[in-house]
């Protein structure tokens, strides 16, 4: 995805205290927690399966993809579905979401250097606004960490 | 380029081409049949009439090409060989290829077929140079027939073939003739009534192509300038080739030319049936997902209704319930397709390996109508693909090795498809070598694939299987068309990937066979909804077997080394805990349910909590995060919308170590087969440290998991009381002392006993005429239903000797010996001689028990033993066979004892044969009913150690040819059980 296409909107969402951005087209919405079905032996980023509608979406945690501490079992959370181009759609489970706010290029700077490990992995960059920092995430890279994950557990089974 | 009209051509000539290579296998086995020639011409005219006008240069010389050459052997009636419909072929798929780039891409691809064309152009001026030499002989002017397409008389003539309503039109509008249709265009035609896009296409492909064979004087067209092509270097071969060959043309060139017409007229395209549309498979698809999704969703309005339970809205509910399933099956329908659509390829396939690997191979196929899902027969062309080829390759030997072997020297495919409940079954058979599976086991122990203990134990069947693995490949030669160990792996994958399984079985030297099964549909399906730690699971219905509540009561459960087994039915079924299975996190071990699955020819059990019914569920994909896990085949939403994981039985079945085939994992199909084999019979096998002992069942009772406390000590003696009886109990000591003295051992077990007992006992009660014993064992194995073979009798008295059993040596157990471990003053043990073996014993009984319960120890004695059932058929085998001694029941059906003896001392050629009567008539009855007999000797069943005494003793006399008189011991009661109290 080319930053060329930030225009269109960034949805922020909060994860871990740290605000997060997502571009808006590589969403489909935004649900509140679902009963979920835990699958037995799944990977642990897996949180479950949900239905959405009739459709079965798998629900990752960005928590635990990017090692983060898990969430308190009682606090609340939020699952962005995303859709990404020609891919599965799966449901990333987020502490909260923000606001929809319009990216100003200008203010995008690439990931510094001393930011987090955590947020290096699956940023493509930050956006300073207001005297925040919003970590753009990338969701090819959330995906590709959270197959990693995936291809370890299949060489232990 | 016009789009809509584009894609109309590539739809119609795709359709064409389909049937198109069927068509000239056709033609080749009947070289002569005009009817076939002018179909195959005609697609090929039309594609290329059609290319000329879309302006697909490429394509249309290689369609040019092949026209041509089908012209010239049409008008010159010339007959096709296998050369030439190779060559057709290969023109065939030069087409295909270039259609579909074009459909890929837009654009014709940059292939070059010009070696193509030229080989065409050369077997094409073969053709025309052989009639020539032919009609010089011959006053038929051929030539004049060639062009005869080209100038009609009847200017219409030219779209024969084609509806009257457009034959009309273009009458109607003046355009007679193909210049004329030309010189009008594609737009002025579509306006014409009755003119779809398609047809104008058509006819103006036609039209264009038939002025441009008039323009072309020479069909050599620049195409075949400068490269001398092989083929063109062969037409100008030795005159005598030539004239050889051409030796068979006048006879086809003589056939009337009028014959020729009437058989184009028939040859007419079938119009496409007016009552069925095309419709894309993606609408299908889509269609399909939408009724799934109404499946759930009545599902789950019929699990509210049911707790509303307001009359009217369960009519309601039940209405739509019932158009949805109606509107399911229908929609299922529609992606059916007859499996006859995959075979197809077969034929194809076959002639070009064969001609590769110079095999004579031919294809036969039962069921092609069967209707399996479009999606399942998409992922089955490449397994089936795949098997062709090594049965090709592999399995069927060549000509001359065929012939050596008495085989016909074509070797045949056979294919065979039908539905059975759920599933299709497909079989792949040949009638080639076989596979042999000692080359197997030696491949897979070099790879390490098993280990030397399995090498030992496997039995030939699960041998065979392993040529699903990675990595193995018998065969000697390593060929281009199969062969480098990557395939019969894929084969499995790929058709466990649609839900189906596969197995091999093969005969050396008679033949291989695959059995593929698959489901029905992938789509929907009925499953189980089993609960395990509160959480549900759905299984496949059409894998489950059974299901069992397990009674908490009796115990069914048995360990095999560590894994637990459930006693069903004399069978140990192998279990799998599901929460164990999964890992469900704090799920107690207890089963309370058994799923009973069946997948490959093999069971098992899954443990459950609770089955909790059945569904129709629609299967969805697990997320590629999920793809790896092997125990689910996917999900799915249940009525009350939750979701619910697929279980997949081939997944979990790998958890269990299936490799080995044991009698206890067949099916129930396979069971009842083997029960019909008279020698086989049941038979418990116990292990005590480490080593296998066997008792036949009949002897057995019951099988009993006592607790430990229920064994008392009376005496020194250890009792059971048992259904209001005492009775003894012996405990197995299976020691190596004990093969000196199980006495012995039995006595010091009984000291270590604390050692040994543990919360339970496995006991088996042997029942002995009325009176019982317990003989306790370490643990029970299996019971198996097999032929009991001594095949190495043993000298301890304790043992009948070691027979094998599941492919291992297991020691059978003489149950007589240890009944005298009980009671020593039971018999008096004689050792049987060594010259008395290979005695021929003719054992008539007709009682299953018993016969089944003395051959075993006449065997064991070493004697060879036939048996029969009554007299009638001991007879028979007296006509045929002179035993050494009658050992005969006296009251049996058909024909007694008495009559058999009767009869025999009648015969003058079985003169001495002694006659032994194996009696529990009383007395005076037997006295009465034996007048005028002389039997060698009475004994009484059961009594073994008599028995082989007496059969030594009378074997002896016998060969002084003295028949000696034993008297009759009168029978009572009290004998009958060895006449010692106990």
């Amino acid at each position: 995805m080319s930053t060329g296409n930030f225009h269109a909107g960034l949805l922020t969402f909060i994860v871990a205290d740290q605000w997060l951005g997502l571009n808006v087209n590589e969403l489909s919405e935004v649900i509140t927690p679902q009963k979920r079905m835990a699958l037995p032996l799944s990977p642990g980023c897996v949180n479950g399966l949900i239905n959405l509608r009739g459709r079965i979406i798998t629900e990752l945690d960005l928590r635990t993809i990017i090692g983060l501490p898990d969430r308190k079992e009682e606090d609340p959370y939020r699952i962005i579905v995303l859709e990404p181009d020609g891919n599965e759609s799966f449901g990333l489970v987020v502490d909260g979401v923000g606001e929809v706010i319009d990216l100003d290029v200008e203010n995008f700077e690439a990931t510094p250097d001393s930011f987090s490990e955590a947020w290096k992995q699956v940023s493509h960059g930050v956006l300073k606004q207001d005297g925040r920092v919003v970590v753009l995430i990338d969701v090819e890279k959330v995906l590709q960490l959270s197959l990693k994950e995936v291809q370890r557990d299949k060489v232990e089974a | 380029m016009d789009e809509e009209l584009f894609a109309e051509f590539l739809t119609e000539s795709n359709e064409n081409l389909a049937s198109i290579e069927e068509q000239l296998l056709d033609l080749e086995a009947d070289p002569e049949n005009a009817d076939i020639l002018d179909g195959i011409f005609r697609v090929i005219h039309t594609v290329k009439g059609s290319c000329g006008f879309l302006g697909l240069g490429k394509l249309e010389k290689v369609a040019h090409a092949g026209e041509n050459l089908l012209s010239k052997i049409r008008t010159l009636k010339h007959p096709v060989d296998a050369d030439l419909v190779s060559l057709l072929l290969e023109m065939v798929d030069a087409i295909k290829v270039l259609l579909e780039k074009l459909e890929e891409t837009g654009v014709e691809p940059d292939v070059d077929h010009t070696a193509l064309c030229a080989r065409l152009q050369a077997a094409e001026r073969l053709i025309a140079s052989l009639a020539e030499a032919a009609a010089s002989d011959i006053v038929t002017d051929v030539a004049t027939d060639a062009p005869a397409s080209v100038e009609q008389t009847d200017p219409l003539d030219w779209v024969e073939g084609y509806s009257k309503a457009i034959v009309k039109a273009l009458s109607d509008a003046g355009l007679f003739t193909a210049e004329k249709v030309v010189e009008a265009g594609f737009e002025t035609l579509k306006g014409l009534p009755g003119f779809k896009p398609a047809s104008a296409l058509k006819i103006l492909g036609l039209a264009s192509s038939l002025t441009a064979d008039q323009e072309s004087s020479s069909p050599n067209d620049d195409v075949a300038e400068g490269t001398p092509s092989p083929a063109a270097v062969e037409s100008t071969q030795s005159p005598q080739a030539v004239a050889a060959s051409a030796t068979s043309l006048p006879v086809a060139a003589n056939k009337p030319v009028a014959e020729a017409e009437k058989t184009a007229v028939t040859a007419k395209r079938k119009p496409a049936s007016e009552g069925s549309i095309r419709v894309d498979v993606d609408i299908l698809d889509g269609l399909m997902n939408l009724v799934g999704e109404l499946v759930l969703s009545r599902n789950r309005l019929m699990s509210l209704v049911q707790i509303e339970g307001d009359v009217e809205l369960v009519r309601t509910s039940r209405g739509i319930g019932q158009v949805t399933s109606q509107l399911q099956e229908q929609l299922l329908h529609t992606r059916m397709q007859p499996i006859s659509t995959l075979w197809g390829t077969v034929p194809r396939l076959l002639r070009d390996i064969t001609k590769q690997l110079n095999k004579k191979i031919t294809v036969e196929m039962e069921g092609q109508e069967t209707e399996l899902d479009r999606t399942i027969l998409a992922a089955l062309k490449d397994p089936l693909t795949h098997i062709i080829r090594n049965s090709c390759d592999h399995g069927i030997e060549e000509p001359q090795a065929r012939l050596k072997k008495g085989k016909s020297a074509e070797g045949t495919i056979h294919l065979t498809a039908n539905q059975e409940s759920g599933f299709i079954v497909i079989n792949i058979r040949d009638d080639g070598n076989g596979i042999d599976p000692v080359r197997i086991r030696d491949k897979a122990l070099s790879m390490n694939v098993i280990s030397e203990e399995q090498a030992r134990t496997m039995t030939e069947k699960s041998l065979l299987q392993l040529i699903f693995h990675a990595g193995l490949s018998t065969a000697e030669k390593v060929s281009n068309v199969s062969g480098r160990g990557v395939g019969m792996d894929v084969v499995r994958s790929e058709i466990e990937k649609v839900g189906g399984t596969v197995e091999i079985d093969s005969t050396m030297g008679e033949g291989t066979t695959l059995n593929i099964r698959i489901p029905l549909t992938l789509a929907i399906i009925p499953a189980m909804i089993v609960s395990c730690h509160d959480q549900r699971f759905a299984i496949p219905q059409s894998l489950v077997q059974e299901l069992i509540a397990v009674d908490e009561e009796e115990n069914h459960w048995e360990s095999v080394a560590g894994e637990p087994f459930y006693r069903l039915r004399d069978n140990l079924l192998p279990i799998l805990g599901l929460s164990k299975a999964l890992e469900l996190e704090g799920a107690s071990d207890t089963v309370k349910a058994i799923v009973v699955v069946n997948i490959a020819q093999k069971e098992f059990g899954l443990g459950v909590d609770s089955v909790l019914g059945a569904e129709e569920i629609v299967v969805k994909q697990l997320g590629r995060h999920m793809q790896y896990l092997d125990v689910y085949g996917g999900c799915s939403i249940l009525g009350d919308g939750q979701v619910v994981p697929i279980l997949d039985c081939n997944g979990l079945g790998k958890m269990i170590d299936l490799g080995q085939e044991n009698d206890s994992t067949h099916t129930s199909q396979e069971r009842e087969d083997q029960v019909f084999t008279k020698e086989s019979q049941h038979i418990l096998i116990f292990g005590h440290a480490g080593h296998r002992y066997a008792i036949p069942m009949l002897l057995i009772e019951r099988l009993e998991d006592l607790p430990a406390e229920r064994i008392e000590t009376a005496g020194a003696k250890e009792v059971l009381q048992y259904r209001g009886k005492v009775i003894p109990v012996l405990r197995w000591g299976g020691k190596q002392e004990e093969k000196k003295s199980l006495k012995k051992s039995v006595k010091e077990d009984a000291e270590k006993s604390d050692v040994l007992s543990a919360d339970r006992v496995k006991c088996l009660i042997i029942s002995d005429n009325g009176r019982q014993i317990c003989l306790q064992v370490e643990k029970i194995i299996d019971v198996v239903r097999e032929e009991l073979e001594i095949k190495l009798p043993s000298n301890d008295p304790h043992y009948l000797g070691t027979a094998l059993l599941q492919g291992q040596s297991t020691e059978v157990v003489d149950v007589f010996e240890i009944l005298k471990l009980v009671d020593p003053n039971w018999f008096t043990s004689v050792k049987s001689r060594p010259e008395d073996q290979a005695k021929k014993i003719l054992f008539v009984e007709d009682t299953v028990f018993f016969r089944n319960m003395i051959v075993p120890v006449l065997e064991g004695l070493g004697y060879t033993v036939w048996t029969a059932n009554d007299g009638a058929e001991a007879i028979k085998i007296l006509e045929r066979e002179t035993p050494d001694l009658v050992l005969t029941d006296l009251e049996m059906p058909h024909m007694d004892g008495f009559e058999l003896a009767r009869w025999i001392m009648n015969q003058p050629r079985l003169k001495g044969l002694p006659i032994v009567a194996l009696s529990s008539l009383p007395p005076e009855e037997y006295n009465k009913r034996a007048v005028g007999i002389e039997f060698s000797d009475q004994l009484v069943k059961f009594d073994r150690a008599t028995l082989t005494e007496h059969l030594s003793g009378i074997f002896s006399h016998a060969k002084n040819e003295e028949i000696i008189h034993i008297e009759a011991e009168p029978v009572t009661q009290d004998n009958k059980v060895g006449g010692v109290a106990s």
